[in-house]
């Protein structure tokens, strides 16, 4: 029986060093998968912006020529779009949007608009928007949206452009958004 | 006995189910025509108003009548809510062919103070080179937008961008006459904007 006994442990240890190649590659996969562009399991599906022009309305008239513009001081030089996008959250904890940068727009501001029972819109600045462990936020037209004030140069349709999604856990997302017509 | 019964009877209750099945898949209409707004019957009359056209020129809103006139109140620094409806306004007037040049689409901006007409028909004219943008004395277009129901109020939220203008965005449908017929709230598709412009056109 000393034949059987050692074939025995030529077994399980070779059963062993089988489990021990399977937790590895598990492990392997489990850290690969963080790398992806979506740290924290943040995962950003669908950016588009809408077209707009360098300056509101048209690109001939002449803004200065507006005079609560001049009062103003601070108005938009430089027309307006919006980034539409979904955040997907697979972590285990709760992340806020916080910010965006582009190269594309002067200031940009996260932004919602309402509308309530009587018909009036409403837009206002918000700090961020929310997205729950497990859960989804989506920046659709008539909710919250991404606004790019002061456009730099005119985003025609089919153009791409980079945009930086700035994150209060995952930190700095870049995701490239595309120019179309809703 | 009388053997005619059961076939007959057979017959009117599958035409009856495909009927029934017919109308749930919305291929037959019921009670005629669908239509999404708010109907106002009887038509109201709108008092007529005085606005500015691109170029300086005085436009009356009883210049559009005899064509069914769809009024938008926005402004062009409004990215979302506006752009939406408008592109929305466009794809319906496409939609109706032909019968769509008995459309006019108009915006009216809430926000004089930045747009210009000239901002304004530029604006619009991206959207359809036949829209029409409107402008002037915001004393007027609040007149205008009073008589019609609608609300607009400049704002100060902190947005980089300066003031925002909270505004209706309830699409306002005259008719031929222009008697305010219909109201189109915010969200319906173009294929529905389609539908309500074609009851508004027979009327």
């Amino acid at each position: 029986m000393t034949h059987s006994s050692g074939e025995r442990m030529r077994w399980a240890s070779m059963l062993g060093l089988v489990v021990l190649a399977v937790l590895a590659l598990g492990l392997a996969a489990a850290c690969g998968g963080r790398g992806d562009g979506a740290p924290a399991g943040l995962q950003v599906k669908g950016a588009w912006a809408r077209p707009g022009l360098a300056t509101p309305g048209g690109g001939m008239a002449s803004h200065a020529a507006t005079p609560g513009t001049a009062m103003g001081g601070h108005a938009a030089e430089g027309g307006t779009s919006a980034i539409f996008l979904t955040i997907s959250n697979h972590g285990r904890e709760a992340d806020r949007l916080v910010g965006v940068t582009t190269d594309l727009a002067k200031t940009v501001e996260i932004h919602r608009s309402s509308i309530d029972a009587s018909g009036v819109m409403r837009m206002e600045p918000i700090p961020g928007v929310d997205i729950p462990a497990g859960g989804t936020a989506e920046l659709k037209p008539g909710a919250e949206h991404i606004m790019l004030i002061g456009l730099t140069r005119e985003l025609k349709v089919g153009d791409r452009f980079p945009a930086t999604l700035r994150f209060e856990r995952a930190g700095e997302v870049t995701i490239e958004v595309e120019v179309r017509e809703p | 006995m009388r053997r005619w019964i059961i076939p007959v009877a057979g017959s009117l209750l599958i035409l009856l189910l495909v009927g029934a099945g017919a109308v749930a898949a919305g291929w037959l209409p019921v009670g005629r025509d669908t239509v999404h707004g708010s109907v106002i019957d009887p038509p109201l009359p709108i008092p007529d108003a005085t606005l500015t056209g691109a170029g300086g020129d005085a436009r009356q809103l009883s210049d559009f009548r005899g064509k069914v006139v769809a009024i938008y109140f926005g402004y062009t620094y409004c990215p979302d809510v506006c752009p939406t409806t408008l592109a929305a306004l466009a794809r319906a007037k496409q939609a109706l062919g032909k019968r769509g040049d008995d459309v006019q689409v108009v915006m009216i901006t809430v926000d004089p103070e930045r747009d210009t007409p000239e901002i304004t028909q530029e604006y619009v004219s991206r959207f359809d080179p036949t829209f029409v943008g409107l402008g002037g004395d915001v004393a007027r277009i609040r007149q205008v937008a009073t008589g019609m129901g609608v609300y607009f109020e400049k704002q100060q939220r902190g947005s980089a961008g300066g003031y925002l203008v909270d505004h209706t965005a309830t699409v306002l449908v005259l008719d031929r006459n222009g008697d305010l017929r219909l109201m189109l709230p915010y969200g319906l598709t173009a294929e529905q904007i389609a539908d309500d412009l074609r009851w508004v056109l027979k009327q």
